[in-house]
Order: C-alpha cells, then structure tokens, then sequence
C-alpha cells in the first residue's frame, strides 16, 4: 500500500532524469515530456491511470536519444537497472532532487548550452512532481520503502530480456546487486524477496485510486452515464490491493446505482459516503448531500420527500450563504415543480410563478453562475412555448442562452438549447429544420454533452424520421445506439419507450391489432414518462380504440386526459392536439357540430400560438367536416391553400389525410357539376387518391390504403375505364390479402 | 574452568533436558539457546543397547520428596503454565499461590516479577519524553524477595538441584536492587546447582563489571562445558581479544561445530580488534546459513556501518525487517542504514521504536546517543548515552561517547572521567588513550597529556605508531618548554612518514614546527630543507613560502 509513489512513477522520474541530464535531442522533448505530463496532471482518458512500462515502452521506443544509436528507452533501461539495490534506490531518490534549482539562485538561464544540466524550477510541473515524489520517498517508512523496491524489481523484470542484449552479464539474480553468487534456492532470497510470491503491493497508490475516483465522479456527474464495464473491474483489482481507499469510492457506488435504478443500494451508499466524509469536511456539505438525496428522491418517484430534503437544503444553503447550492436548488425546484404541479404544496407553487424565473436570472448573472443562466434562459423559453406565447420572444430567449453558451465555453448546456430549437421549429411546422439542429448536435456536440441529452436528440431525430414514414430507418437508428449509453435506466427508459412508440405506431397502421395491445400494456406499465412520451402513449391508446370501432371509450378516455391535461397545466401544443382528436372523433361519431367548434376553437388557438402542424390537422378536420355537411368548394379551397405548408411538416400521415380530404372534396365538387367539369374533378379526385396513397403505402397504413383504393375503383368504374378499374380492385384484394 | 572435553551422549542428554527443563519453567530465551546448542552438535551415532532416553519424557526432579510434591502440583501447575504462555501473568502467577514444590514455587514467583515487569512497561512513559526518567520500578519486586528469603531460611541448606532456578531469580530481584555482589553469590550458586540454564550465566555475566570480576568467580565456578562457554562470552564482552581466547574458542567449536552463537563470538571478537573484513565474512556465512536468524544482527550493522557498505547494510536491513519488522535488532539495522545515509531523524525514531519495544537494548541507546551527536543535540546525547551505561557499564562506546559529549560542551572534567572509563573497558584502544590525552591539554596538564599520549602509542595490533599521536607529544613538550624534547618528537614523527604512513597533515605540521625550530636555532639550512620540503608537500605553502624568503634573506645576509 503507498501512497503516492508506484514502480510507475519511478519509471516517470527516471525520464525526467534523462530530460535533465539533456538526453533528449530536441524533436524528442515534446513527445516524451507530453508523455510524462500526461500522467502526471488529471488525466482525460480511461487508461492513463496506470502505468505499465509496455506504454512507456511504445512512447519512448523510437525516440532517438541524445547517444548516437541508442533510443530513449535503451537509456530508461540503463537508468532502471542501474538502480541495482534498494539503496541504490534510496541514492536515487536523493539524487533526483539535486536537478531543481536553489530557490536562491532562481536565475535559470534561457539557452542552454549543449550537454549541460537542465535545471528543473521548483515550480513547475516537473519540479513538482520530483518534490513530491521525494517527499513521499522520505515519509514511507522502512518496510513501505522495502515493498516500494520489490515491486519495483517485479515492474522491471519482464525488460530484462532487452537489457541483458547490452550488458551480457545480466542475470536472473542481477536485480539486486547483493544477490550475486546466489542462486534462487538459497534461503536468504527466500526470505527477503519471497519464493516467487509476486508482490501487487506498490502497482497503485492511493492518488491513483482518488484520481480515478475523481475522473470516474466528473464524468458519471457530467454525462449521466454509469461506470463502464471494463473500468468496473479495474477498480475491484484496485480494492483488491489492499490501499487505503478513500471514501470517494462509496460516492462513485452511490451514482453507479442511482443510474442503474437500484434505490435501496443508492440510498445506502449515499448515506455512507457521507458517513465517512464526515469527520473531515465537517459540516459543510451538508447541504450538498440533502441535495443529493432530494435529486435521488425525485427521481425514483418520492417526490414529498424530495420537496421536503430540497427545503431543507434550501434553507441550510442560506445559513451557510452558499449562492451556487442555493441556486442550484432554487432552479431544481422550479423545474421540479414545472414537472409534477400535482405533487407541489401550495406553499411552493404560489412562489413558483414566473417571479421567480426572474429572480433566478437575476441571481445567476450576479453569481457569475453563467451555466445556470443560460439555462434559466431557456426554461423561460420553455415556459413561453408551454404557454404558447410570443414566438419571437422564445426565440429572443433561446439566442441569450446561445450567446452564453459561445462566449462562456459551456459545452454543457448545448444539449437542451439546441433541443429547445429543434422542438420550436417542429412546433412550427417546419420539420426538416428541426430534425436538422437534432443532426447537428450529434455530429458535432456528442462528446462533451450529458448522455441524456445526446440520448433525447437521437430519439427525437428518429421520431421525425419515422414521421416522414421510414420507420424502418429510424428503429435501425435507434438499435445502433451505443449500449454503454442505455446502462443508466432512465435514460434506458426513455429510448425504450421511442422505440416502443415507432413499433406500436407501425403495428397500428398495419392494422396488427394485437401486436398494438401488447405494445401499448407494456408502454404504459412503465412508471416514469417523460410528459412528451406519456402524451403520445396516450394518443395511441386513442387511435386504437377509434381504429376498433370503440368510440364511446374513446370519447371518455380524451375526456379524461384534457382534463388530465388542464389540470396539469400541461404544454399548449398537447392540449391543442387532444382538441383536434376529439373534435376528430365527435365528427366520426356523428356530432359534427361539436366536433366544428371543438376544432375551430383549436385552430384559433393553434393560430395564435404559431403551432402549424396542429393548425393543418385543425384544418384537416374542419374540411372533412364541411364535406360533412356538402360544402365542398369551401373546403377544398381551404385544403388547397394550405397544402404546400403541409407538405413542409414532412408528416406522412398528416399529408395523407389531407390528400384523401382534397380528394373527397374533389368528389363532393364533381356530384355538383356535369360534363367536362365533373370530368375534370374526378380527374383530380385521382390525382389526390394516388398522392394520398402514396403517402399512406410509406407509412403502410393498409387499412386507410385499402379505403382509398375502393374509392379508386369506383372512380374507375364510373368512369368507365374497366382495366384501370380491374388492376385497382387487384390492388385492392392483394392489400386485404397482405393484411 | 572445566577442560576435559566432555561425553556427546551426556551432554546431549543433559542439553536435552536443559531444553525441556527451561520450557518447563517459561524461560523462552533460555530453552532457545540450549536447543540451538544441542542441534549444534554434531549428530550422535545411537548406542545400541539404550532405551528410549527419559528426557523424550516429563522430566521429573531426581529428588523423590519434591518429585512426588510435583507429580501432585502437576495439574495446577500446567494450568498456570497455559496461563503465562498466553501472557496472563497474575493469573498464572495466583493459580499457583499455596503450591509447595520448588518448580511450582518458581512459576508463581517467575510469573509475578514477569507480571511486574509488565507493568513497570506501561507505566513508562515516551522513550525520552519528558517524563521519562528510567526511574519506573518493578514493585513486585519486594515481594519476590521477601518471600524467597523466607524460602531459604526455611531449607537452609539443604538446596538442591530444583532450588537453582529460585536462586536465579533470587539473584535477579537482588540485581533489580543494585544488589550486585550478593545477585552475583546467587547466580554462582545457582549455576553450580545447575548448570545448563543459560539464563543465568547471562545474568551472572551482567554482574561483571572488569576482567578482575570475572577472574575472582572462576575458582567458584562448576566444573562444566557451560563454564567454558560462559568464560569464553564474558571474554568478548569484556574485548578480550587475546589469542588465548580464540584458541579457547575454537576448542569449543570442535564440540558445538555448527553452533551459530559460537559463529557470532568470533565474529565479535574479530569486529573488537577492529578486524572488520574477517567479521563480515562470518556473519554472511551466518546470514546466509540462518536468514530467518535476527539475534546480534545489530552488531553486524555496526559493522557494516563502520565499512561504508550502503547496499549490503540496506539489504540486511531488508532482510531483518523481512522476517520480523518489530525486533529491536531489526529497528537498530533499519536505524544504522538511515544514520549511514544521514537521514538522522528517522535513524532516531528506528531506535527509538527499537527501545519501545525492549527498554534494555543496549546498542539502540548508543546509537541514539550517536545521532543525537550528529544531530547537535548534545544535551539529548548525554542522556542517551547515560541510559546505555545504565543499561551495561560495559559499553565502551557509551562511555566514550559521553565524553565526547562533555568535550563538546567545554567541561573537560566532566569528559576525563568518562573516557577514563572507556579506557579501563578498552586498554589497548588508542582512540580512548587520545581523546584523554586531548582532554588533558585542554585542561593544561601536558604532563598527563603526555602519559596518555604514550599510552595510545601502545596498541597490540597496530605496530605503526600514528603520526598525529606523536605530534601532539611533541606539542605538548613544547608546552612543557622541553623544545629538544618536543624537536625529538617531531623528528619521530618524520621518520614515520617516510618508513609507513606518508604524508598527513600531521606531518606536515610537525615539519613545519622543526623548520620554525632550526630557524630560532639559526640552523638555516636544516630549516630551508624542511621549509622546500613544505613548499612541496602541498600544506602550509603560503607559510613555508614566506618563511622560505625569510631564510633566504637571511642566508644571503649571512654570505655577506
């Protein structure tokens, strides 16, 4: 067990020792010195943490040296074995210390001349580290110090073989320089180097474990992900060693099960963590941990816990006068309560209002707090949206946490803004852009963003695609997801729950009424959806039973979730969309003018909120109406004005249902005329069928394909045109035989 | 002394015994070194008409009266025994209380002084704390005595063999109360009773203070292969290096050949006459045939030490803390490395912890004393030293080195007596006899200075006398105004550069004196000799130089 210094880092200052000594030709310096560094300050990668010599081998192997012929490793390699006894190791770590300059004579010369001693400064990078390791050479103790050396002798051993190509009289018995004349059976080897026992002791040290730990804690806490496998059995070979573990480890256990959704096991190394942090951080993250444990509530669905921990927090981060706690906690709270209204005592809600989004602006710009800023913008953004205000003013919003973001660097906070945009555009109906922003941030902002977000994006992208009717394109997008992503199990959930939808919309359509079934009971066991997620669910549910024939429980179920809905405060845009299903419904039902003034006061709203796609459909269902009742040229020319926007949402069913309304509208229009006229509508009655039927085979709606193709045929047969007629209704009975 | 070698297949049945008899009775240490003396030996060819040999059994007392007391005791006794081996001292000790045999006796006593002894430990406070005094006593001691005296008026003396072993802690209680001559009666006794605990011959050997001691008891002694083994070790404790001695030993080697003890005298009495090369070669044979063997390890430190061998004393400090790290002689090696690396400090804390853990260890109080010397604590070093002396007056080194001590702090009165004594513990040694000899002149008493001198001329092994010793003779008759005598001195000095040792600063500074010298003598040409000679020499030149022109002024005033 060591602290500090491993086999490793003796490797490391042996080449430090070389750089000082001017070994290294200039074109070596950077390579092998980034090399060292790389090692020495926080690493960024997985496998920097420790170090064998293989790496070292492979970073120095062909580095030519300042010797003619010999390569810097060949020179590491003299340095290694001439440390030849665990004095010479001693020697060697007093001897290292004689390369940083006197602080007196601080006077380092800039050029150097050729072969002269390189002078570490006790400040720099190197300096420090050489400091520290002979400080730590001089706190072990004997025994630490003797362990220290034999695993030193097991970290060198497997090069012996290259250094006995240069010194021939190398041994088996030449690590120690004592040993010659002995042969391995002799006793006293025995007793000092063990009988072939290896000894892991010194191969990690403490530091390495609490860097790890640390790089492990940045990025579970930065990306949401959980501990990769292969990193989950570095660190049990760690425990295995017996170092001092510090009491991060129970930190890293806690948000390893937190992620993966264990509760009790989260719970339980929260509370340890703290436990053992306690007598050395006193008090004063205390408030951090009500913070963890009020976060850990919420998402495992306590959420009068949750409140009553992010108060108590709250208040004893203004006794504390810690501000970025207190903020922290003030902006969770509000988002807390944006997301469960339900679960919120009045007492909170009241302040909840938008006040306090200002107020949390104003905090976060005089707290220098720029990430909490920026995202203070956006949730005003969000509110906006939700409440289907000013478009510009959204807009206005998201650009200041844009600007943000670019100036302040935070890499972050890119995710959810560019989400936010991505779910403006499809609001307003122009999808290509949307799904665009959805590319963007993941070709470009993958790396730095949390999982979640990168999750959500991906998810979102593949929705709009299936949208566009390449469900099987968009399903392939989401199964090429990295796995290591969907080891946290909410984000695990939340793709789940995508591809769920994308499979139940495609067995819907397909009219595959128990595949739907299924899919939507396992949909709707999962507790935790997001309110997007759950709307769509819901939806669904309703299309299925209105495909079915079930109108009287349909009609209850939207009854119930607009008043879910309402309640809930819920987003304008799915409030809209419940409006235009039910006026749907109340027309298919024979109600149609309710159902006309359920969907014009939908299209009103829809109007005023700039939501286009819901507008259209609004639309759509106000010209099937009005074919209802025989106003033909009115809708038509409503439908045609608006076709062009449509065909911009990329919604393949949306377009098909107008097609079809258009079509039926051309229909209605040709009863009215004769002649040439009627000729001409029927024509264009099949120009529609034929679009709106292309719309629906890329969805594969064979039900709604089917509809269009009788209507075909009757076209046909009134017309006149039998083989036209006949190859329609083959269509027709190859569509009833495929479903 | 004993000098007839005696029968293998006695004293392979008695060592035998001794090792049973010494386990028996908790003395660890003793049973220990009786049984790495009877592997020693070399292996017996069995006698054919023998029995299997009583001592694989219970060894009984020879005496029917205490052996049926035993034999009653045995169940209570055996309790008591389990209880001292997992180290519940009063326990064991109280079992045993009503119990009449002198065997039971001695475990109910042995266990309460142990007890005692215990207890004075945790009472101590830090190792030189504040508070640490060495003043701590073993109350139980007392009480020990009262009762064994009660014991010996009530046998008066009808003693017998069983009765040694109370006599040996009887002469320990009385050592604890600085009681030596009547402690050093009661081992003889004790030994003379029986003579294979060698426990008591170690405390016996404690008891002498100089080689007169030792020459007193040996009529007193029993005529036993112990007896010769026991002279042989008091010899190099007392640095008798004398040829007698090694002849002695190798006659008891021929018995004991593979014996690693016997190995570690020699070695001993070779690192005494400051022969390093040759103790080095036996304790690696030693090392090497026992690693896993700790005992006077530290001494081959020393050694070590003494030659500048960083990497083998680094590797038997390895070695050492490999098998045990919390022996005092591990903690003295792992010290000695430090202190050869001058890591001072952390030299001070391995003997530190080494005097943790045994109060009495002897080399770690020296060694101590010496880093607190190169550490510049003198105040520290003195009581260091004194702890040692406390311990074994025997130390010369302590002796010596709380002179040096004084020395440094100016009172040379205080000096003189020490290294007084450290020469009385080393005669022939001319380090002692100079450093007196220094202390005299600081003290303004050439003519003592001179004696002391002289003294250090005389060396047994190093024939050459040392050129410093005789400058400083030289300087001290020029003290005394007996400038011929003083010039002979020098002179003698020269001549010792030129036959043995070459240049030193010492002759150089002699050379000097006599080109002075011939100059107030107007002996122009010897002085300009000896001045180019100087210029030479390389040392003084800018003095020699000058004085060089001078004479030629001189010589060139005198041609005129």
């Amino acid at each position: 067990m060591s602290r500090y210094l491993t086999s490793g880092k003796i490797a490391l200052l042996a080449l430090v020792e070389l750089y000082a000594e001017s070994r290294f030709p200039n074109q070596s310096v950077v390579p092998v010195l980034s090399f060292v560094i790389r090692h020495l300050v926080s690493p960024k990668e997985n496998a920097a943490f420790i170090l064998t010599l293989e790496r070292i081998k492979s970073a120095t192997l062909h580095q030519p040296s300042a010797v003619v012929g010999r390569t810097i490793f060949d020179l590491l390699l003299k340095k290694l074995w001439e440390i030849n006894s665990f004095d010479a190791l001693h020697t060697f770590f007093a001897n290292i210390q004689t390369y940083l300059i006197e602080p007196e004579r601080a006077d380092k010369s800039p050029v150097r001349v050729h072969g002269e001693k390189s002078m570490l400064s006790r400040t720099s990078v190197l300096g420090c580290f050489v400091r520290r390791a002979a400080l730590e050479y001089v706190r072990l103790q004997f025994h630490d110090a003797v362990s220290l050396w034999r695993s030193f002798i097991a970290y060198r051993e497997p090069t012996l073989a290259m250094w006995k190509k240069r010194n021939l009289g190398a041994g088996p018995m030449s690590f120690d320089v004592n040993l010659k004349g002995l042969g391995f059976g002799d006793g006293v080897v025995g007793v000092v180097y063990g009988r072939g026992k290896e000894s892991r002791d010194c191969t990690i040290s403490t530091d390495d474990v609490e860097r790890l730990l640390e790089f492990q804690v940045e990025s579970m806490q930065r990306m949401g992900t959980r501990v990769p496998d292969d990193m989950q059995v570095q660190l049990r070979q760690m425990l295995s060693t017996n170092v001092t573990i510090p009491a991060l480890t129970h930190y890293v256990e806690f948000l390893n099960s937190w992620r993966s959704g264990d509760y009790p096991g989260s719970f339980d190394n929260l509370h340890r963590y703290f436990d053992y942090t306690m007598h050395n951080r006193d008090r004063t993250f205390y408030q951090y941990a009500l913070l963890n444990l009020a976060i850990l509530q919420a998402d495992f669905g306590c959420y009068r816990e949750s409140i009553l921990a992010m108060q108590e927090t709250i208040n004893t981060a203004r006794e504390n006068k810690d501000m970025a706690c207190l903020n922290f906690s003030l902006s969770w709270l509000y988002h807390f309560h944006k997301a469960h209204p339900q679960d919120c005592p009045d007492v909170i809600s009241s302040r909840m209002e938008r006040e306090s989004l200002q107020f949390l602006k104003a905090k976060a710009k005089e707290g220098g707090m720029h990430h909490l800023q920026s995202m203070a913008h956006l949730s005003e953004a969000k509110q906006i949206l939700v409440g289907g205000e000013s478009i510009p003013a959204a807009f206005e919003s998201i650009l200041r946490s844009s600007h943000l973001n670019v100036t302040k660097n935070i890499h972050n906070a890119m995710g959810s803004q560019i989400l936010l945009q991505s779910s403006l555009w499809s609001r307003m109906g122009i999808s290509y852009l949307s799904w665009m922003n959805c590319e963007v941030f993941l070709s470009k902002y993958r790396v730095n963003s949390p999982i979640e977000d990168v999750v959500k994006a991906l998810c979102r992208s593949a929705y709009i695609m299936s949208l566009r009717g390449k469900t099987d394109e968009a399903l392939e997008r989401l199964d090429q997801v990295d796995q290591e992503c969907l080891r946290a199990l909410k984000v695990y959930q939340y793709w789940a729950t995508y591809v769920g939808l994308l499979k139940l919309r495609q067995a819907m359509y397909k009219g595959d009424t128990a595949a739907a079934e299924l899919l939507l009971q396992q949909l709707s066991a999962s507790p935790y959806v997001e309110p997007d997620c759950a709307l769509e669910i819901a939806i669904c549910r309703l299309d299925l039973l209105a495909r079915r024939g079930n109108y009287s429980a349909a009609l209850t179920a939207i009854t119930q979730l607009s008043e879910e809905l309402a309640r809930d405060r819920a987003d304008i845009y799915h409030r809209i969309r419940v409006m235009i299903i039910k006026a749907d419904l109340l027309s298919k039902c024979g109600r149609t003018v309710k159902g006309l003034s359920v969907a014009i006061s939908a299209a009103t709203i829809a109007w005023r909120s700039r939501l286009l796609p819901a507008l259209f459909q609004a639309f759509r269902t106000i010209a099937n109406i009005l074919i209802h009742m025989g106003e033909f040229s009115a809708a038509y020319s409503m439908m045609d004005n608006i076709m062009p926007q449509v065909l911009e949402c990329e919604d393949a069913y949306l377009n098909a249902q107008c097609f079809s309304c258009l079509a039926d509208a051309q229909m209605g229009l040709a009863g009215t005329r004769k002649g040439a006229g009627r000729n001409e509508c029927l024509h264009r009655a099949l120009e529609f069928i034929d679009r709106g039927f292309a719309e629906y085979s890329r969805i594969r709606d064979t039900k709604s394909q089917m509809t269009l193709m009788s209507q075909k045929a009757r076209i046909q047969d009134f017309a006149g045109e039998k083989s036209l007629r006949d190859d329609a209704v083959k269509w027709y009975k190859q569509l009833k035989k495929s479903s | 002394m004993a000098t007839e070698v005696p029968d293998p297949h006695q004293l392979h049945a008695a060592l035998q015994t001794a090792v049973l008899k010494c386990s028996e009775r908790c003395l660890y240490q003793a049973a220990k070194w009786a049984a790495e003396a009877l592997t020693s030996m070399p292996p017996l060819v069995p006698l054919n008409d023998t029995p299997l040999p009583q001592t694989y059994l219970h060894p009984t007392s020879s005496h029917e009266k205490e052996a049926i007391l035993q034999a009653g005791e045995l169940p209570t006794y055996l309790l008591s025994k389990s209880y001292f081996d997992v180290h519940e001292y009063d326990r064991s000790s109280a079992v045993l209380a009503n119990c009449k045999s002198s065997k039971s006796r001695f475990l109910h006593l042995y266990a309460q002084y142990i007890a005692g002894e215990k207890r004075r430990d945790e009472e101590s406070e830090m190792i030189l704390g504040p508070l640490d005094t060495a003043a701590t006593q073993n109350r139980e001691v007392q009480s020990i005595l009262s009762t064994l005296e009660a014991i010996f008026t009530e046998k008066g003396d009808n003693i017998n063999e069983d009765d040694s072993w109370l006599l040996y802690l009887y002469g320990i209680v009385l050592l604890k109360q600085k009681n030596e001559d009547e402690a050093r009666a009661s081992f003889i006794k004790s030994v003379n009773l029986y003579p294979y605990n060698w426990s008591a011959w170690l405390e016996l050997g404690s008891t002498l203070g100089n080689l007169g001691d030792l020459n007193n008891i040996l009529q007193s002694l029993p005529n036993n292969i112990m007896t010769n083994i026991f002279v042989l070790y008091s010899n190099q404790e007392l640095y008798q290096t004398s040829d007698p001695v090694h002849a002695q030993l190798a006659d008891l080697q021929t018995i004991f050949p593979t014996s690693a003890f016997l190995k570690t005298q020699r070695a001993l009495l070779y690192y005494h006459a400051r022969e390093f090369d040759e103790a080095e070669a036996i304790f690696d044979s030693i090392v090497k045939a026992d690693p896993h063997r700790l005992d006077c390890l530290d001494h081959y430190s020393n050694i070590l030490y003494v030659m500048e061998r960083r990497p083998k004393l680094g590797f038997i400090a390895q070695l050492a803390s490999a098998t045990d790290k919390f022996r005092p002689e591990t903690c003295c090696v792992v010290g000695n490395y430090y202190s050869l690396k001058s890591e001072h400090e952390k030299a001070v804390m391995y003997f530190r912890r080494a005097l943790t853990l045994d109060r009495g260890f002897l080399s770690a109080w020296t060694l101590m004393g010496h880093e607190y010397v190169e550490m510049k604590n003198t105040h520290a070093a003195i009581e260091a030293y004194r702890r040692a002396v406390d311990v074994n007056r025997k130390d010369y080194r302590a002796w010596y080195g709380l002179g040096l001590s004084y020395e440094v702090l100016e009172m040379h009165y205080y000096a003189l007596f020490y290294f007084q004594r450290a020469a009385s513990l080393r005669p022939y040694d001319p380090q002692m006899w100079q450093a007196m000899g220094s202390c005299f002149d600081r003290m303004n008493r050439p003519s003592e200075a001179i004696k002391a001198y002289k003294r250090a001329l005389i060396s047994p092994t190093n024939t050459a006398p040392d050129t410093a010793v005789l400058l400083q003779i030289g300087l001290m008759f020029e003290k005394l105004n007996n400038q011929k005598e003083a010039a002979r001195w020098m002179e003698m000095c020269l001549k010792e550069e030129d036959e043995n040792s070459g240049l030193t600063q010492a002759t150089s500074k002699a050379r000097m004196w006599l080109a002075r010298w011939e100059f107030v003598n107007q002996n122009w040409a010897k002085a300009a000799e000896y001045a180019n000679e100087l210029c030479q020499d390389g040392q003084e030149i800018e003095e020699a130089k000058a004085l060089v022109r001078d004479l030629r002024s001189r010589m060139e005033v005198g041609k005129m």
